[in-house]
């Protein structure tokens, strides 16, 4: 009846508005190696004690991580960064811009991922809602 | 009706479940600072070297360097009771035996999976919403109860104003109901409604009639419970409103918006919600009219229902019980249970409880209001506890009137003429308060009714209400044998609260 139309347009909004919101934080956590650092990525942010460098251009040779530390001034998207953690922090050697660490003090490597299965079920499904919304305001 | 196909069906529980599913992970992984290493509540650690990893327990830190016993069984603990600590090289972990000791210098990184407070704030409003909503459709599809719902006619369309006479679920507490209605306008010099059974109730109208107030344009107007028509001129906003749990909820309760608010749910022994209110009283004031804006939840319509199908093979006997008892034993076991809403005033001598709201069924907001004495309240502050059980009360607005009510004009409209969805003049049955019911046994029942539009006094505004009363039996097909444990225990002021919260705190621990 017509009641029972409205609560579910209302379902339909709301259902819509969650999906919004959801859809925003559908980042996570991801831990490679090092040999497996995603090609996308533009800069490494390596953290050694209570210290962290933003480094690009790395390369791996020789078990030695090397890569030219970028101005602080430089930012880069959170999916194109990647976390390197090494310990200590004297393993952690700076020649002018060159920052080198040898990859057995590497303790762990990171980076923030985008849930794809979750994002497109969702997407799809806002899409979907949106265009139910759409069609149920022009009828 | 539109009807949706399987597709649509299908995909809305799919997206119902993934919001849900999004909304339980209130765990995120959080890196942990190494000066807390020592103070950390946590007992379990997690040592992850690159190629090796050990679980350890019995941790001590000495001189920087953390040592403890390998765990002989693993086991598996929470989540929230682990750190995860990576070491970096290697050959940093030392292995004596079964103890591990690793230098603090040597960690490159610890993590904790944390609560995320914001997250896990928005997941219990979230899974309240996503079962709300869920349980509407369960509703909605089952016909489960509700009570009749009324809608008006505007000339053009045909718009719902809200459900009459609800909680009226036995003989003894048949009710007046007086709703606004806010859409209506006059067709062919008539105001046309019409009472629909769209759920699983036998439904008995006693009396409709409309009252008519025609009044200054700067002016609302709004009948209480009683029947007493108010004026409402110069409302005030809260100054404090918070829960419970001192969540301020001014920004949910000051205007009519859609900020709303419903119970914070948390897995303690809470079974009341009780909302503060503050209001700024004006000098002299001994009145004040508390205006709220309000529906209640599905959840309570449907839970009400799971209370009544534990009555099994012996329902039609305790709905023969309820019709036997006396309108006070049924009014205060609801209060009780916190299903209306109770008014608590601060007064000189402490909390006073003075009256409380009808329930308003959950379709639409009901705008209500309510005469409060305020004779026995000293200072310059009015405060105020609203009261009702956990997720029964879904809430958008709140505030307060110290105005004198103004002298306005008052018509009582009788009916005209009335015919059910056959045709059948149904208007003897409606015109008085009497033995006589407009009863409406079966899902899309319909009654047609018309009133003569009386002439309205030039330069005023007119509001129009539809007073009606009835009671409604819900028709429950449930068999088996009954749990009468259980619901002899209903009888304890607070159970049925204590029944639906626990109901919902399982529905919820079953989903993290």
């Amino acid at each position: 009846m017509l009641q029972s139309l409205s609560l579910r347009k209302a379902f339909r909004t709301v259902m819509f508005l969650m999906a919004c919101f959801v859809m925003t934080g559908c980042y996570t956590l991801k831990t490679v190696s090092t040999t497996t650092i995603p090609s996308k990525t533009e800069a490494l942010i390596i953290h050694a004690d209570e210290n962290s460098w933003t480094v690009v251009n790395y390369s791996i040779a020789d078990n030695f991580l090397s890569a030219q530390i970028s101005p602080d001034t430089v930012k880069f998207k959170k999916a194109r960064t990647v976390h390197i953690y090494a310990a200590p922090v004297s393993a952690v050697r700076i020649e002018g811009t060159t920052l080198t660490v040898p990859l057995t003090n590497v303790g762990k490597v990171d980076y923030y991922a985008l849930n794809f299965l979750e994002t497109a079920a969702l997407l799809g499904g806002g899409a979907y809602l949106l265009i139910s919304m759409i069609v149920g305001a022009l009828q | 009706m539109r009807k949706f196909n399987r597709f649509q069906k299908t995909l809305a529980w799919v997206l119902s479940f993934l919001v849900i599913l999004q909304f339980s992970g209130c765990y995120t992984v959080k890196k942990m600072p190494r000066s807390e290493l020592g103070y950390s509540d946590r007992k379990y650690y997690y040592i992850h070297g690159q190629n090796t990893s050990y679980q350890i327990t019995g941790t001590s830190l000495s001189d920087g360097v953390l040592s403890g016993r390998i765990a002989g069984v693993t086991e598996t603990p929470e989540k929230g009771q682990v750190i995860h600590i990576y070491v970096a090289p290697d050959s940093a972990v030392r292995v004596n035996g079964d103890v591990i000791s690793i230098s603090s210098a040597n960690i490159a990184k610890m993590e904790i999976a944390d609560i995320d407070v914001g997250r896990t704030l928005f997941a219990a409003a979230g899974v309240a919403y996503g079962v709300m909503m869920i349980v509407a459709i369960i509703v909605l599809l089952t016909k489960e109860m509700s009570c009749p719902f009324v809608y008006s006619e505007t000339g053009t369309d045909i718009s719902m104003e809200g459900e009459i006479y609800s909680g009226a679920t036995a003989v003894p507490i048949e009710r007046d109901d007086y709703l606004r209605l806010k859409s209506i306008k006059p067709v062919d010099e008539m105001y046309s409604i019409r009472i629909t059974n769209e759920v699983k109730e036998i439904q008995n109208t006693n009396l409709a009639e409309l009252l008519v107030f025609d009044h200054p344009r700067d002016v609302e107007v709004l009948v209480d419970k009683y029947g007493i028509a108010h004026s409402v001129k110069d409302i005030r906003q809260p100054v404090i409103a918070s829960n419970a749990y001192g969540r301020s909820l001014k920004g949910e309760l000051s205007n009519c918006d859609n900020a709303r608010y419903f119970s914070e749910i948390r897995n303690d022994d809470l079974l009341l919600d009780t909302i503060n209110l503050s209001f700024d009283r004006p000098q002299n004031s001994s009145r004040a009219k508390l205006v709220i804006s309000a529906k209640n939840t599905m959840w309570l319509d449907y839970m009400f229902g799971r209370l009544s199908d534990m009555f099994g093979n012996r329902y039609d006997e305790w709905v023969r019980i309820r019709n036997k008892r006396s309108r006070e034993y049924l009014q205060q076991w609801s209060l009780d249970q916190g299903i209306p809403l109770a008014v608590y005033l601060e007064t000189a001598t402490g909390l006073e409880f003075v009256d409380y709201f009808n329930v308003p069924g959950p379709a639409r907001d009901k705008r209500d209001i309510l005469n409060i004495d305020l004779s026995g309240v000293t200072g310059d502050r009015v405060n105020l506890k609203l009261v009702s059980g956990v997720m029964f009360w879904d809430f958008d607005y709140a505030g307060m009137d110290f105005s004198e009510d103004i002298k306005m004009a008052r018509t009582s409209v009788p009916l005209n003429n009335a015919a059910d969805e056959t045709g059948k003049d149904v208007a003897s049955l409606l015109l008085r308060d009497d033995d006589r019911y407009l009863v409406q046994p079966d899902l899309n029942n319909e009654a047609r009714l018309n009133f003569k539009v009386p002439p309205q006094a030039p330069g005023t505004e007119r509001s129009v209400f539809l007073h009606s009363k009835g009671n409604y039996q819900p028709v429950r097909d449930a068999g088996g044998k009954p749990d009468m444990d259980l619901l002899v225990s209903m009888r304890r002021p607070g159970m049925f609260i204590r029944f639906t919260k626990d109901h919902f705190l399982k529905y919820y621990s079953d989903r993290n």
